[in-house]
């Protein structure tokens, strides 16, 4: 008896939730293709099932922060709708083909451009948006995702083709092994170092020095001020060296030695730069940026 | 991403501000250890001047009914009552024609997001298609308004979900060539160095970034 009326009570509640999202659809949706109202607010319940697996918030809290309208057109494309992908295309397909110009030259971004949208069309990717940001931020980061990866495709072709080379030519010469123990061994204790941050501190250190973000940029990233950010990176920094000098001690006395002949720990700001960056995704374009900002910087610790 | 563990959703929700402490806090953890998504993120942040601006100034856990937090909407409200009472109480001279509006808010904060079209706006165009992200001034040149978004000044007719042709205009040459074919265009490029403007059927892009 009480098992049905907990079966009635579920029921019930999963009306109401329903009812809910079906008034937020019809007050925050234009329902403008063939996509209805109820059939979208149960994909949307389907979203906030599987985001919210315990109903904690409720689901139409959850469905409350969704972007709803992109959503609406992002679920009438992956459906097919001709008249969403008209939208769609008016709407976001130059933004696609202006981010990718952002990072890659004028005809691989027209490339990319011209497969993001292919695979959004043929593949369905758009049902893979789950509306937790707008449409725009999330094919920006589609666009991002896939340069990244037609860079490193780029990137692994081009190291196949200096492999070869250098097979077929000089070795570059061995560096000096007292240099290659010192940056060894310097790599190991920053990585050490590094390992012992918050994650939180971790990722400002990374953004700034593996990433080569501006603190304008990691603003931007992070919602944190540029002053904030100056303050937590001087932080950091401090600590680093810090832990860095106490782990040298602690590690074998010739090691040591040999640390501290080689390095100097008060220019640790550009050696973590040597040492984070460049990062494996870098873009080649921005090399030419990052290293005048490295000059800038050094400039500045020299001052 | 695709056929891996990262998540584009949560990437882009995170930029826009968008996630619950809980997600957010989860969102670092993966970030300090996966240098994929940390590229993918500094890409975006170096292309957020293309993005939408966050939505909330706070996550989305203090996302509330109230789309403004009360020490925000509280003075505006009061602000609201005092001015609707002083125009109650001191009616202007000049009549207001039916459907003008009486003002522009001075906060970019007031804007509403652009992809959540409030009761009401139903079978009107997308509002991310009409309404600027983040509206700076607004200049009247030659019977066409301009609101000035992110250093480009924008024809309020300009609307791009009409995708109209356009035509950039990105260097001094071809603006001199332009204004040369089609004058009435001048009095609008000569408002800044970045101005898109719609004349009969075509929107004219002057200072179009060239592509990097």
């Amino acid at each position: 008896m009480g098992r049905v009326h907990r079966g009635r009570g579920l029921a019930l509640k999963e009306e109401r939730e329903r009812e809910r999202v079906l008034a937020l659809v019809a007050s925050q949706v234009r329902l403008r293709f063939a996509l209805d109202g109820p059939t979208f607010a149960d994909r949307l319940l389907e979203l906030a099932r599987a985001a919210c697996p315990g109903s904690d918030p409720p689901l139409h809290e959850h469905v409350r922060r969704l972007s709803l309208d992109d959503l609406y057109l992002a679920t009438a494309c992956s459906l097919g709708d001709e008249k969403a992908w008209e939208e769609l295309a008016a709407r976001h397909v130059g933004f696609i083909r202006d981010f990718a110009r952002r990072f890659l030259g004028e005809a691989d971004a027209q490339d990319l451009a011209g497969q993001i949208v292919a695979d959004l069309w043929q593949q369905r990717k758009l049902a893979r948006y789950e509306g937790r940001s707008t449409l725009r931020t999330w094919l920006g980061a589609v666009v991002a995702h896939a340069a990244l990866n037609a860079v490193k495709a780029a990137r692994r072709t081009a190291a196949l083709g200096r492999d070869e080379l250098r097979r077929g030519s000089l070795e570059a010469p061995p560096a000096e092994p007292a240099t290659r123990e010192t940056g060894s061994l310097l790599a190991q204790l920053v990585a050490e170092a590094i390992g012992s941050l918050p994650s939180e501190q971790k990722v400002l250190l990374y953004l700034y020095y593996e990433q080569r973000l501006t603190l304008d940029e990691m603003a931007v990233a992070l919602r944190i001020s540029k002053g904030g950010l100056s303050r937590r990176l001087t932080r950091i920094r401090s600590w680093l060296r810090t832990a860095i000098e106490s782990l040298a001690n602690r590690s074998a006395g010739a090691s040591a030695d040999v640390l501290r002949e080689g390095i100097d720990l008060g220019r640790l700001d550009l050696d973590l730069g040597a040492l984070l960056g460049p990062g494996p995704d870098r873009m080649e374009s921005e090399e030419a940026v990052s290293k005048s900002r490295d000059d800038v910087r050094a400039r500045r610790l020299q001052g | 991403m695709d056929e891996n563990p990262h998540d584009i959703n949560l990437l882009a929700a995170y930029l826009e501000d968008r996630l619950a402490e809980q997600e957010k806090k989860g969102l670092v953890e993966h970030l300090a250890v996966c240098p994929e998504c940390r590229a993918t993120l500094a890409m975006l942040a170096r292309g957020a001047d293309l993005l939408p601006r966050p939505v909330a100034a706070g996550s989305a856990s203090r996302v509330s009914r109230w789309p403004l937090p009360v020490r925000v909407w509280l003075p505006l409200a009061a602000t609201l009552v005092l001015a609707v009472a002083a125009l109650t109480r001191f009616p202007s001279p000049k009549a207001v024609v039916p459907g003008e509006t009486m003002g522009r808010p001075a906060s970019p904060s007031l804007t509403p997001p652009a992809s959540s079209p409030p009761a009401g706006d139903r079978g009107a165009p997308p509002r991310e298609a009409r309404v600027p992200i983040l509206r700076g001034p607004e200049r009247k040149v030659a019977g066409k308004t301009f609101h000035l978004v992110f250093g480009e000044w924008i024809d309020t007719a300009f609307d791009p979900a009409a995708a109209l042709p356009s035509v950039d205009v990105k260097t001094s040459e071809e603006s001199s060539a332009l204004l040369a074919r089609i004058p009435a265009l001048a009095p609008y490029a000569a408002l800044g160095e970045r101005v898109r403007v719609v004349h009969q059927g075509t929107v004219y892009r002057f200072g179009a970034r060239p592509p990097r």
